[in-house]
């Protein structure tokens, strides 16, 4: 097969397609996208709320005629606070990775690398947040030993500082792998898909 | 919302242009549901886009990379999804034209076995486009484009052999 010699056949495959009309096109145009990262991005939105109503159980943490300088002794709260802040900066740039994935301009190999690059960075950054999430936890345990924030924890104490540092590796080291593997199964299918296509590319 | 000129604009260029996206449609979507779902969702996507567009490129240059790159990211659906009809029950007709020339047959079947990023070399080459203008399109250096065209030929020759 020489492929010049298909050029006049293709080209005039869709002579005989039904024009599109106006409204075809205007209909079209007020569609909303079915594509999966539209759909992510909808999801991903609804997401966005959850925090600012949860704030509501927080309040009492930030203002003092509500009892902020007793609910501020409660480690717990405060741990469950940072725990659903760090999530919902995750849910933020979870946001706009996926607003800024469904960018359609620029040349192909341009787009695939802006693509690529977003989602390393997306990738990137939900370690570090999660990771320092999960030594800031252990860190503040440890320092409410000595300023007695919250003496529900205060019985770690009489924990051997081995065997405490044992317990906090046993608890977040699984909590680490689930993450990474998590997010694996999320974004690296979408990384190796980019690179694949980038591969084409050379 | 944009305003009404604009809206007639862009209708008016999809029209001159509407080859050109059933082309795409049929090089990356094999079955009609598919290329009418994909026709859908560059359109949608050219036009959330439009106001991007400063007409430093030709529109077809600009409309071309918008449907390349709806078929090759993924943007589009991935499981084949019931059609969506228009209002007034009308659609382009997206069946499968191919099929009914031997020849166009054996052009698309072979072209089908090529990876993504050559189906849209290949495209572009049918398309009469110059070298210049695929590197646009592409982001591909022109050597780079004219190697990968002489080995998609003999590959497309393998294969139509076998």
């Amino acid at each position: 097969m020489e492929l010049d010699d298909f050029k006049e056949l293709y080209n005039n495959q869709s002579s005989d397609q039904p024009a599109l009309t106006n409204q075809n096109i205007k209909d079209m145009t007020t569609l909303e996208s079915q594509g999966p990262l539209a759909l992510l991005h909808n999801k991903t939105k609804y997401t966005l709320f959850l925090f600012p109503l949860s704030i509501v159980f927080f309040v009492k943490l930030f203002i003092p005629s509500l009892g902020a300088g007793e609910i501020g002794h409660n480690l717990t709260t405060w741990l469950v606070f940072i725990i659903l802040f760090t999530e919902y900066i995750v849910a933020i740039l979870n946001y706009f990775t996926i607003k800024n994935m469904q960018n359609t301009s620029g040349n192909i190999k341009a787009n695939l690398l802006y693509k690529l690059s977003l989602l390393k960075r997306r990738y990137k950054w939900y370690f570090i947040l999660h990771i320092g999430l999960l030594l800031l936890i252990p860190v503040l345990l440890e320092l409410n030993l000595y300023f007695h924030f919250d003496n529900r924890f205060e019985g770690l104490v009489n924990f051997n500082p081995l065997l405490r540092i044992a317990f906090y590796a046993a608890i977040f080291i699984p909590l680490y792998i689930f993450k990474k593997r998590f997010q694996q199964h999320n974004y690296l299918q979408h990384l190796n898909k980019l690179n694949g296509l980038l591969e084409q590319m050379d | 919302m944009k305003p009404e000129d604009i809206h007639s604009a862009f209708t008016r260029l999809i029209r001159e242009h509407e080859r050109m996206i059933y082309k795409v449609c049929f090089m990356y979507a094999d079955n009609s549901t598919y290329r009418q779902d994909l026709y859908q969702e560059i359109v949608l996507q050219a036009w959330k886009g439009y106001d991007g567009f400063r007409g430093e490129a030709k529109f077809s240059t600009w409309l071309y990379q918008v449907a390349l790159n709806t078929a090759i990211a993924g943007l589009r659906k991935d499981k084949r999804l019931e059609l969506t009809h228009m209002p007034d029950g009308s659609l382009p007709d997206m069946a499968d034209n191919a099929a009914n020339n031997e020849q166009l047959e054996i052009l698309y079947t072979a072209i089908a076995k090529l990876n993504e990023i050559e189906k849209a070399i290949v495209m572009l080459y049918l398309d009469d486009k110059s070298y210049d203008e695929m590197q646009e399109i592409m982001g591909i250096a022109n050597g780079a484009l004219r190697v990968k065209m002489t080995r998609i030929k003999e590959k497309l020759r393998q294969i139509t052999k076998k």
